[in-house]
């Protein structure tokens, strides 16, 4: 089964917004625990905005905290490890995935070097090609399409499937940003 | 019940985004002050200074006689309301609003006291059982309003608290927060991007433009008196006729189109100032320009005939926009107006309430 990933980060009194993640979220069941950070595994993606639930607990607990989901697609890219430690680094507020995944990677070389490699085991080249050249063509798709010598509906097409198959959407500039990360660094 | 001063403040994020800079203020007990400006122009980072969720880099910010840049968030007193009006979904509007209490360790009774007024002053006394899914988008507003009056904080910080409401509930809404805050009077700092809620809800507003205070005022002085262009232009509706134009030593402002007559006491401010010869920015707002339903006493040279561009009905009033030699002007007539697009319409601009602005650095002048 596949399922989402909430992390909630905080500077301290860690236990007490873990407290309030289970009342928002009975359904969910604790994987992992630090001092600073809590994983929860949910069945469903939550109903609301991440911002949403972000101003509740805040206005609950007045204290500066982090609260990132994961996509079952995007989450199995990487460590758990890897996104706690991204989680550190980044200033407080809530992110969706491919926010933290940018950060991880400006960051981390070791958790670029995994990222690499779990995401060519899972796509093809052609994809991986495709969100490449449309990340080098700033997000442009015609011109991606004619450098690499392809019709720009097959471009598309490659596109899509590269979001089906990884849950990061090479057409947000964030994606983009993040693959020419990787691979130009 | 307090008071709130902020000197010199100041953020520079880490990637060195100056999104406030030299923000001074002094919000008054029991005072509305409202926050409004464009998107991103750093309101929502006040506020957050104010309630310790994000560091001061620089300045003094005091709450009360308190030095509170060091103070933790947890410790400054201070209940936020949001944008968003998410509730715990599992809670009935009861134990969402006496939630933060019981986390705080109040006693049951202070809680259930506590939430009762708060529920009494908000109409909600009959829905306390209901779980969140089984409220109108209002009601959840008001239970969200409410979990921050529980409180029983010394200031108040709402952010676009009714940005995600339809329109006619917004109206309401507005309504309803500024009676609450007669009735409670608790230092509030509201924030928004939304002019018409500023003017209409306001003690004081501050006007913030790309971190930076534009002016502070009243409604009516922001209104009536806008300290510059940006200004002028971000508040009321419709927006400000702006029109450059030339002071001539003769006392009229002359464009290449037409030439208006200053009355005297305007052209004696702008004379006084330096300004003859030189090119300014005159300002006239939609409600200023009269057709000849209006036009008593005008100064004959003054009337000028131009075509009608669009005509809008809004009710009570046309707005109607006028091509004046490739420039747009809108004017606010009475609704009896029978004018359509390409009639031709005589106007005038009331110049007694002009504005006028310095072409260089757009601030207002007198
Ligand atoms: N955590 C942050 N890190 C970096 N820049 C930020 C952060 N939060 C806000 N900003 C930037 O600061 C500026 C002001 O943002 P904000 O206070 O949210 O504006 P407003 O509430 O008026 O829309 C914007 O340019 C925004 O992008
Ligand atoms: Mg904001």
């Amino acid at each position: 089964m596949r399922m989402y990933e909430l992390y909630i980060h905080t500077a301290r009194q860690g236990g007490l917004i873990r407290e309030l993640a289970a009342s928002i979220w009975p359904e969910g069941e604790l994987l992992a625990l630090s001092r600073q950070t809590a994983v929860l595994q949910l069945p469903e993606a939550p109903e609301d905005s991440l911002d949403a639930y972000h101003e509740l607990i805040m206005s609950d607990v007045s204290q500066p905290f982090t609260i990132a989901l994961f996509t079952p697609q995007s989450r199995s890219l990487i460590g758990r490890k890897w996104l706690c430690r991204a989680l550190e680094r980044l200033p407080f507020g809530h992110y969706a995935d491919d926010s933290v995944l940018y950060a991880l990677n400006k960051h981390f070389a070791n958790a670029r070097k995994e990222f690499r490699r779990r995401l060519e085991n899972r796509i093809s080249k052609h994809l991986l090609e495709s969100a490449l050249a449309l990340a080098h063509a700033d997000l442009n798709a015609t011109l991606a399409a004619k450098r690499l010598y392809v019709h720009r509906n097959t471009l598309l097409y490659r596109l899509r499937q590269f979001k089906l198959q990884t849950g990061l959407d090479p057409q947000r500039f964030r994606t983009a940003a993040l693959l020419d990360l990787l691979y130009t660094l | 019940m307090a008071e709130l001063t902020f000197k010199n403040v100041r953020k520079v994020f880490e990637n060195s985004v100056e999104a406030v800079n030299d923000f001074s203020l002094n919000v008054e007990d029991k005072e509305f002050l409202v926050i409004v400006g464009p998107s991103g122009c750093g309101k929502s980072t006040t506020l957050r200074m104010v309630a310790g969720l994000e560091d001061i880099t620089s300045g003094e910010l005091y709450i009360g006689d308190t030095y509170a840049n060091p103070l933790p968030a947890k410790d400054r007193d201070i209940a936020m309301v949001f944008q968003n009006y998410a509730l715990y979904p599992h809670m009935n509007v009861y134990e969402n609003m006496g939630f933060g209490l019981r986390l705080r360790k109040f006693p049951k009774h202070e809680i259930e006291r506590r939430v009762n007024d708060a529920a009494r002053i908000l109409g909600l006394e009959n829905l306390l059982d209901r779980r969140p899914k089984a409220l109108s988008g209002g009601q959840r507003q008001r239970v969200a309003l409410g979990r921050a009056i529980v409180r029983n904080a010394k200031v108040f910080l709402m952010d676009e608290p009714l940005s995600n409401l339809d329109a006619k509930l917004r109206v309401q809404m507005r309504g309803e927060i500024v009676k609450l805050h007669h009735r409670i009077e608790t230092t509030t700092i509201y924030v928004t991007h939304d002019q018409t809620e500023a003017m209409t809800m306001a003690d004081r507003i501050v006007v913030m433009r790309d971190g930076f205070i534009q002016q502070v005022g009243t409604p009516f002085e922001i209104f009536n008196r806008p300290a510059n262009l940006f200004v002028a232009g971000f508040i009321g509706t419709p927006t400000m006729n702006f029109l450059d134009g030339e002071i001539t030593s003769q006392g009229t402002f002359k464009t290449d189109d037409f030439e208006l007559v200053l009355p005297d006491e305007v052209f004696g401010t702008l004379k006084d100032q330096g300004y003859t010869g030189r090119t300014v920015t005159l300002g006239i707002r939609p409600q200023d320009v009269y057709d000849d339903r209006d036009m008593f006493d005008a100064t004959p040279e003054n009337i000028l005939e131009y075509n009608v561009e669009i005509a809008e009905l809004m009710g009570s009033e046309t707005n109607i926009t006028i091509d004046v030699a490739g420039r747009e002007v809108t004017a606010r007539v009475d609704a009896r107006t029978d004018v359509g697009i390409g009639d031709r319409i005589k106007f005038i601009f009331d110049l007694e309430n002009a504005h006028f602005f310095d072409k260089e650095n757009e601030q207002r002048i007198n």
